[in-house]
């Protein structure tokens, strides 16, 4: 049998009908899940700018109206914050201001805009807030980036709310290409953007000789948000493997070494 | 050198070593794949590195990565290999001990992911501390645009703000062109650089009147790129370091490169004006 023609018949079950983020429902925009962290060390901060004002056309009509939807780390609605921005401006959402009375240390939220520009009619598309995050650690004079890469959860017209990721048939394997050192604390921030709980099994692999150093079972809610230290398990060079039923389980990556740290998307 | 090594379909990946005054670069390169499903299995790859010297993309052979297994390059390690002007670019290819020369980039038979794409760890050391981004770089056509948006400057007592546009396309000749930035609300043209591709230009953004509010517009005709923001202390023990989606980011499913082109043709449209 042809190479290729196998290569394809083989990725069917990983593929059909399985794709990393639904269609929504008409009406709607999409918003990542970020993740804020909100603690004695921890700010979070958001950029906001006004979307629909950098892709309207002359025939649109744009509000600058956008809700910022918080969730606690069990996926659960904490609050919706009204927002307005004008112009094409860029507005520093600092979070901590919108958590005083939560007891949570971490948890999710989604920034949609609400004005759907009518040229993306024309094109087929849905308006995604993919926006920049940033930390700010203990008293650091600088806050670190990251951008948003998972278009998770859509909110429609009248506020309905719709996770977007799916799950898989199969288990799964996500193996983060990051490679972890001794001597740096690891904190694996894990998203469900799927309607089902998940189950993720993670493994701290050697790269030297392939041994399981370690491994951690975790159950996330729909919505919902884990995250994971590695420090002392980290005992020799290692990489990260991800088992689970969703279709990309790619976590935000805090590495912290020396009172500094950096945040990526594995 | 290696003859074939070509293979058709999509470009390979690369994934530059930034190198930058007072910050050393490294790049961390994975030869195992990001998903199990993608690929039927692993085999050993080997690194290349390739920069321009003398008007050819130079391909040399770095040795052997065995399956499964990683290798972090420093610009310590590779100074000897490029002329101070060329940016080193690696790779990853089945093909042993791959050397080459040649005007365009060489399409090199390696293993590929789409869901993500195989990447590389590109970070930065001050010597007191390290930031990096997840990435990996395509070569773009030459006739290419950048428009981005970019919300990532710093305020603060000796911090200091820089744009890194890295640009990456197939021929092997230097050609220069202009990067503009602006205030997106006014439309206000704040200054315009000198760019070069295959290249990392290093720009710095704390001089251009740009308020904690105002949201750079940055812009270039000439060539597309990949806009990276870095912020560092001046001392060096802080750094963050992240780029900027293209247009394409603002939306999801249906027609998005045509999207693309849309708000690419209405912000072009604006500038000229």
């Amino acid at each position: 049998m042809n190479f290729n023609l196998l290569r394809k018949l083989t990725r069917i079950p990983w593929i059909w009908q399985q794709p990393l983020t639904q269609i929504p429902k008409s009406d709607s925009t999409v918003s990542d899940l970020f993740v804020w962290r909100n603690s004695r060390d921890w700010r979070t901060f958001f950029e906001l700018i006004n979307i629909p004002m950098l892709i309207m056309n002359k025939t649109d009509s744009i509000s600058s109206a956008v809700s910022l939807v918080l969730f606690d780390c069990k996926g659960v609605q904490i609050s919706t914050i009204e927002l307005e921005i004008t112009g094409n401006y860029r507005k520093t959402i600092n979070l901590e201001s919108y958590l005083q009375n939560i007891n949570d240390e971490f948890g999710t939220f989604a920034i949609f805009h609400k004005s759907i520009p009518l040229s993306l009619k024309e094109y087929e598309s849905y308006l995604t807030e993919r926006g920049y995050t940033s930390y700010q650690y203990q008293e650091a004079p600088l806050r670190s980036y990251v951008h948003g890469n998972l278009d998770a959860i859509a909110q429609n017209l009248n506020g309905n709310k719709e996770l977007l990721g799916c799950s898989s048939f199969l288990k799964r394997e996500y193996r983060l290409q990051v490679l972890l050192t001794p001597g740096s604390l690891y904190q694996l921030c894990f998203t469900n953007p799927t309607k089902r709980r998940q189950n993720c099994k993670i493994k701290l692999v050697s790269i030297k000789n392939n041994k399981e150093l370690f491994i951690k079972n975790i159950c996330i809610n729909p919505g919902a948000v884990n995250i994971i230290n590695l420090e002392q398990e980290v005992i020799e060079d290692s990489i990260v493997i991800i088992e689970s039923n969703m279709i990309m389980a790619r976590p935000l990556v805090f590495q912290i070494q020396n009172l500094r740290m950096d945040v990526f998307h594995g | 050198m290696a003859s074939g090594g070509r293979s058709k379909g999509l470009d390979v990946s690369y994934y530059p070593l930034l190198n930058l005054p007072d910050i050393s670069g490294w790049t961390t390169i994975y030869n195992f794949p990001p998903n199990n499903w993608e690929l039927l299995s692993c085999s050993d790859q080997w690194v290349n590195a390739t920069f321009i010297h003398k008007n050819q993309w130079v391909t040399k052979n770095l040795g052997k990565l065995t399956a499964n297994s990683v290798k972090t390059f420093t610009v310590g390690d590779l100074c000897q290999l490029a002329s101070s002007r060329s940016l080193i670019f690696f790779s990853l290819t089945k093909i042993p001990n791959y050397n080459h020369s040649s005007i365009v980039l060489p399409k090199l038979n390696n293993h590929r992911t789409f869901t993500p794409v195989w990447r590389a760890t590109i970070g930065l050391n001050s010597g007191f501390t390290q930031t990096s981004y997840q990435g990996e770089i395509n070569p773009f056509p030459d006739n290419g645009t950048l428009l981005t948006f970019a919300p990532f400057l710093q305020y603060g007592n000796n911090i200091k703000n820089y744009l890194i546009f890295l640009n990456l396309e197939h021929n092997a000749t230097f050609r220069t062109g202009k990067l503009h930035i602006y205030d997106a609300n006014k439309m206000i043209h704040r200054k315009t650089f000198v760019v070069q591709n295959n290249s990392a230009n290093l720009i710095p953004l704390d001089d251009l009147d740009l308020l904690e509010s105002d949201l750079p517009m940055i812009v270039c005709k000439d060539m597309a790129g990949i806009p990276l923001y870095l912020s560092r202390t001046i001392d060096g023990s802080f750094m963050s370091l992240e780029h900027s989606h293209p247009p394409a980011s603002f939306v999801i499913h249906g027609k998005r490169i045509e999207f693309q082109r849309f708000i690419k043709n209405y912000w072009f449209s604006r500038i000229s004006k």
